[in-house]
């Protein structure tokens, strides 16, 4: 009985850990995933001048569209009165997402940007917001890579401390 | 919902509360013909011919933040989609909503590069209104044939409306003509008019070339253009010699300042056009008055 009690707590423990590494992974993949998004909207803008309320239509990415971000902002296409909703979408996802409080801030101020003026200063405005989210990638890649060997070593000593003490 | 409601919908709460009680309260929202926002200084309704800017005992003054997020929603967050048109003075909308705006230019070589700050922006209500056009067409469409006009007036006495109640009338029941729209700045479509007619539309084309184009390749019963200019004198003159009746609008206060210009001139002279309809409007009123002048019989 002590012995399965242990072994369940090790198991709890070092999944744990296990989960907190692929919180770190989804939020790279998250942030590249908006990143991708940024250039696109950029191009959009740029080049094709597209209205912002079509511009999602075509854009195509697993981990926004898993998350609820692009379909919330491709559900206001038909709206008679169109605005904010950038910010609205992000909020509706804000569960599935699992991005830091700095990195949310910044994808939020980046829509703020999306069509409220002419498209010159919008894309003076996208391509300071694209380097600042790609610092964040690199930022997290280096800092993802400690933390997930971190949550995993982390996990597994305290469910071994933990075994060793139940025994 | 009306323009009127997409309006109101794009103000801050307080502004917006405003307006719809005013809206809600005294008026016939059908003699709305303008909403119009300056950046610190008041607001106003065109409402039966007279300007109205104190709603409710308040008046509305609009910072020009406040105002350039207003236009920005108004055209749903897609300024950038706009851009060349806010330079040329006005943004056009779904429905044939149109907003003059005018503000703080970067100019250079007699041109507008860019508009940093909308400091008015003016949105003018369009009225589906099918029998405005009815005093002219007997005269237009006489013993099914069409013939060549153009209607002239002063702005703001209603060309575009009547201008597009005679294309939806000659492409709609009864006529059933295959009418080109020359529609450059994209004001004269509206989807409730014209989801039934015989009408192809050449939206945002300029109209020297779409005048063109609808004559080589759309093979048009009657060409529709509205407010021309000299630039579109020889497009004109060349779709005069296809047969192509042509109904056009321009602006003039009468017949002898329209003759002062000189492309209206050539074009009155090589017969382009059989009436010269001038238009008028007492204020508030929906009905038009009209000066029409018949050059053929002139001629003869």
């Amino acid at each position: 009985m002590r012995l399965a009690g242990a072994f369940v707590m090790f198991l709890f423990f070092t999944l744990l850990g296990g989960y907190g590494g692929e919180r770190e992974k989804k939020r790279l993949a998250e942030c590249e995933a908006f990143l991708a998004l940024f250039e696109y909207i950029k191009n959009q803008v740029n080049f094709f001048l597209t209205p912002t309320k079509v511009m999602y239509r075509n854009f195509a990415n697993d981990v926004l569209e898993e998350c609820g971000f692009l379909p919330a902002l491709r559900s206001h296409e038909n709206d008679a009165v169109y605005h904010d909703i950038w910010r609205s979408a992000l909020v509706s996802s804000a569960k599935s997402l699992h991005l830091t409080e700095k990195q949310r801030t910044l994808i939020a101020d980046f829509g703020d940007c999306i069509g409220k003026t002419n498209g010159e200063i919008q894309s003076n405005s996208f391509d300071y917001y694209i380097a600042e989210l790609r610092q964040e990638i690199e930022k997290e890649k280096i800092e993802g890579a400690k933390n997930v060997k971190l949550y995993r070593t982390l996990g597994l000593a305290a469910g071994a401390c933990a075994a060793i003490l139940i025994i | 919902m009306d323009a009127i409601d997409k309006v109101l919908c794009c103000l801050p709460e307080y502004e917006r509360r405003i307006l719809a009680e005013f809206f809600s309260s005294a008026t016939d929202r059908k003699k709305v013909s303008e909403i119009r926002f300056r950046a610190g200084m008041p607001a106003s309704v065109t409402y039966a011919g007279r300007n109205v800017s104190v709603f409710c005992g308040r008046e509305l003054v609009l910072s020009a933040p406040a105002l350039s997020s207003v236009v920005a929603r108004l055209c749903e967050e897609s300024v950038h989609t706009y851009g060349s048109t806010i330079n040329e003075g006005y943004i056009t909308l779904a429905d044939g909503l149109r907003i003059g705006v005018c503000g703080k230019a970067r100019s250079e070589g007699g041109r507008v590069l860019a508009v940093r700050e909308i400091t008015s922006a003016s949105v003018r209500i369009p009225h589906v209104l099918f029998s405005v056009g009815d005093g002219l067409m007997p005269i237009i469409y006489e013993k099914r044939r069409v013939h060549s006009a153009l209607i002239y007036s002063p702005p703001g006495v209603g060309k575009t409306t009547l201008v597009r109640a005679l294309a939806a009338r000659l492409g709609g029941e009864g006529v059933r003509r295959r009418v080109a729209v020359v529609d450059s700045r994209g004001e004269i479509y509206m989807r409730e008019m014209f989801a039934r007619s015989l009408c192809d539309f050449l939206d945002g084309y300029p109209k020297g070339a779409g005048i063109e184009i609808a004559t080589r390749t759309l093979s048009p019963e009657v060409i529709v253009c509205d407010e021309i200019g000299e630039g579109e004198v020889e497009a004109l003159l060349a779709a005069q010699n296809t047969g192509v009746p042509l109904i056009a609008t321009a602006h003039g206060e009468d017949f002898s300042s329209l003759m002062m210009r000189t492309g209206l001139k050539k074009l009155c002279e090589a017969g382009v056009f059989r009436y010269f309809i001038g238009v008028s409007r007492a204020a508030g009123e929906e009905r038009f008055s009209f000066d029409i002048k018949d050059m053929r019989r002139n001629c003869s």
